[in-house]
């Protein structure tokens, strides 16, 4: 069965009711290290299928219109927990504020102390760290790590796969409970992260997992995404799991990497106040 | 002046050295602090420039800016000749090699990593081994060393960059860096070398330049300076105009020397119609540094001339009183026929022994005390000791005009405290001194 055939019959809807998220967590974060390695990125696609881009872009436009809200603004309190093995525990938890029909959004630190009254602000493709204490704002980079925690900065904003990845391979696979469309991807411009991505997509057009690769095809970071909350006919990510592949410790005899948890509360497509997306508010509220 | 004189004032120097061994000794340690003082500052200045010439890529560097910030020499070849033609004009300067490097800087972006172990390395410098391998085996290797001509698969890194990653010679480390069209790329390199140096200049890996060139995702040919490793580090500015009219005559569009930080900065953000080239100066580079080490050397020699003050007043009562105590003495050499000036000579020629008495003892104990730190004292490590000295070892310097320089000065301050008194036991009258009672 190719792609073609298995995604004639997908409903162009999400299926309601459906809670994928609460059934699978545990089986789809043991994929993370569980599943056997995968094919080298560049390789043929299983299947021998080749995508133009049109079919690339409406593939992943059904993953991105999912998790993306034009429609109004979302918020939501993050924490972010990383695990150093060996070492120590942080925990950051902020408040987002995203308005993704202007490509902005800001995020506001409350924990850890030291840090709160920091904030992001992204507004289209410029992006400032606010420091409260130097009073000051600097530009940062939406691909630098946020917060010393394996996400990036780009991570907090809408997800623009469609635009800027298209598909060069494809296979299918049983992740956990679901059964998944496997995504080889290349970025068609160089405003990305990372070059290469593998991802994989369920029935119901969720990305569950998604690995990230160097141009030369070294695997950086896998990330999972074993819960989402649906509110309406959206869905919101509310655990997300990043793995660091190249960073860790071995503890006991066994090598454990890098971990940042994310975990999304409190979810809210009410409406935002312009000015919570300007520099002013964060010099306020950083005040 | 004649032997006699000099005889006579060598006996009279000996006889009084009791009276005069506390200037002596005063001189003596002043000497001794001045020289150690000057041959630390020379030693530290000397060490930060071999690090620096390394780092950044020659005594004189060759830039070549559009006025967006970053060098690109898109004319490699012109430039070699011009710096070919430096060894070959009619007042040749001798270079001890050249360089050709790609660089890449992005404190952010550049990370190492060795079994979930990771670091971060302020630039990556893509040279050629052939070429700068006279200048990188000076590096002081903890392990391993220069690799192999043509070698694109090896990497050198620091001491602290190792201590990181724990990491040694022969593993394989992962460098991940944004490349020049800011997507995320990696590469594996063999660690071939691993150079002693923790501070400002140690988060640096060297690889080869096409290996960094294939990792920034530039031109395979890609060279962003040109550098020149001169033989005397002192024809620094005449080698830099030198190497601009070299290239001036190559027909390279030529904007000058950068012969300090502000023009550096402003050449390099200057909007141009072209791209024009510029020399920068290791002088240049490191003025603030040479600011640092000036100001203290300043504070140091201001403390040590007024000490010097404090002997030549010293001086200068204890001659009066000698020549108070031996005006009979000088009214007997008077009536022998010694002439005024003889008289004058005679107890400057005093001071002079006291003055050289105290270079030469001072000056032995001051190498003597260098060399001893040298030897036997190894700073920890910390931001000041891994800048400014070699192996945590401070590597002192002093050269001939140094040594002339603070003889000079302890010679003058004991001739000049003389001078007065000596001139007085000149005016001195012989019958009257006869007659002078103590």
């Amino acid at each position: 069965m190719t792609y073609r055939d298995r995604h004639r019959h997908r409903p162009t809807t999400i299926r309601r009711g459906h809670r994928p998220g609460a059934i699978t967590a545990l089986a789809i974060l043991a994929a993370l290290t569980a599943l056997p390695v995968p094919a080298p990125l560049a390789a043929q696609s299983a299947s021998g299928e080749t995508f133009t881009r049109a079919e690339s872009r409406r593939i992943l436009s059904r993953a991105d219109d999912l998790v993306t809200y034009p429609g109004s603004d979302f918020s939501a309190e993050y924490t972010v927990t990383e695990v150093r093995p060996g070492e120590s525990t942080s925990r950051t938890s902020f408040v987002l504020f995203r308005r993704d029909s202007a490509n902005s959004y800001t995020i506001l630190i409350r924990e850890p102390a030291q840090d709160r009254g920091k904030g992001y602000l992204r507004i289209d493709e410029n992006l400032w760290l606010y420091d409260p204490v130097a009073r000051r704002f600097t530009v940062v980079s939406a691909s630098d790590r946020f917060e010393n925690t394996g996400a990036r900065n780009d991570d907090f904003n809408q997800s623009t796969l469609a635009e800027d990845y298209t598909i060069v391979g494809h296979t299918t696979e049983q992740l956990g409970a679901y059964a998944t469309d496997v995504y080889d991807l290349e970025a068609v411009h160089d405003d990305v992260t990372f070059p290469r991505m593998r991802i994989w997509i369920d029935q119901n057009d969720l990305v569950r997992k998604f690995e990230d690769y160097s141009l030369s095809g070294q695997h950086m970071r896998t990330t999972a995404i074993p819960s989402y909350r649906q509110l309406g006919d959206r869905y919101v990510p509310v655990r997300i799991v990043i793995q660091d592949e190249l960073r860790g410790r071995e503890v006991d005899g066994q090598f454990r990497n890098q971990r940042t948890m994310i975990e999304v509360d409190k979810p809210s497509f009410q409406a935002v106040p312009d000015m919570v997306f300007t520099r002013t508010f964060l010099e306020r509220v950083g005040d | 002046m004649n032997g006699g004189l000099l005889t006579a004032a060598w006996r009279n120097f000996v006889r009084n050295l009791r009276r005069y061994r506390v200037l002596l000794v005063a001189l003596v340690l002043i000497v001794m602090a001045l020289t150690a003082v000057l041959g630390t500052m020379l030693g530290l200045r000397d060490a930060v420039r071999a690090k620096a010439s390394r780092y950044f890529a020659g005594d004189l560097v060759v830039l070549g800016y559009t006025g967006n910030g970053s060098s690109l020499i898109q004319q490699p070849e012109e430039v070699a000749a011009a710096v070919a033609a430096l060894e070959a004009g009619d007042t040749p300067i001798p270079l001890r090699t050249w360089s050709r490097r790609s660089t890449y800087y992005n404190l952010n972006s550049i990370e190492l990593f060795f079994a979930g172990y990771y670091t971060r390395q302020r630039r990556m410098v893509g040279v050629e081994w052939a070429l700068e391998r006279p200048v990188l085996n000076d590096f002081d290797f903890a392990a391993g060393g220069v690799p192999e001509d043509g070698d694109e698969s090896a990497i050198l890194i620091s001491t602290a960059t190792a201590r990181d990653l724990g990491i040694a010679v022969g593993d394989e480390v992962l460098v991940s860096i944004q490349s020049d069209r800011g997507r995320t790329n990696t590469a594996r390199y063999i660690v071939a070398g691993i150079y002693t140096e923790s501070s400002f200049f140690g988060y640096t890996a060297y690889v080869h330049r096409a290996a960094l060139n294939r990792l920034r995702e530039a031109p395979p040919e890609t060279v962003n300076e040109i550098g020149v490793y001169l033989e005397d580090s002192a024809d620094e500015a005449t080698a830099a105009a030198s190497l601009t009219a070299a290239m001036r005559a190559q027909g390279l569009p030529v904007f000058g020397v950068m012969s300090d930080r502000q023009a550096y900065s402003q050449e390099a953000s200057r909007g141009r119609d072209g791209r024009e080239y510029g020399v920068v100066t290791l002088g240049a580079q490191l003025s603030e540094i040479n600011d640092l080490l000036g100001a203290i050397t300043i504070i140091a020699g201001a403390i040590m001339v007024l000490f010097l003050g404090i002997v030549t007043v010293g001086v200068s009562n204890t001659w009066t009183m000698v020549v108070w105590e031996r005006t009979r003495e000088i009214g007997t050499l008077r009536a022998l026929g010694m002439q005024r000036t003889g008289t004058v000579g005679l107890f400057l020629l005093e001071a002079l022994f006291l003055g050289l008495g105290g270079v030469i003892l001072g000056g032995g104990l001051g190498v003597a005390l260098l060399a001893g730190i040298q030897r036997w004292i190894r700073f920890e490590p910390n931001a000041f000791t891994t800048l400014f000295l070699t192996q945590g070892r401070l590597a002192w310097t002093l050269p001939g005009w140094g040594l002339l320089g603070i003889a000079g000065l302890a010679v003058g301050a004991s001739l000049f405290g003389a001078l007065r008194a000596a001139v007085r036991a000149g005016a001195v009258n012989p019958v009257e001194a006869l007659r002078h009672e103590q």
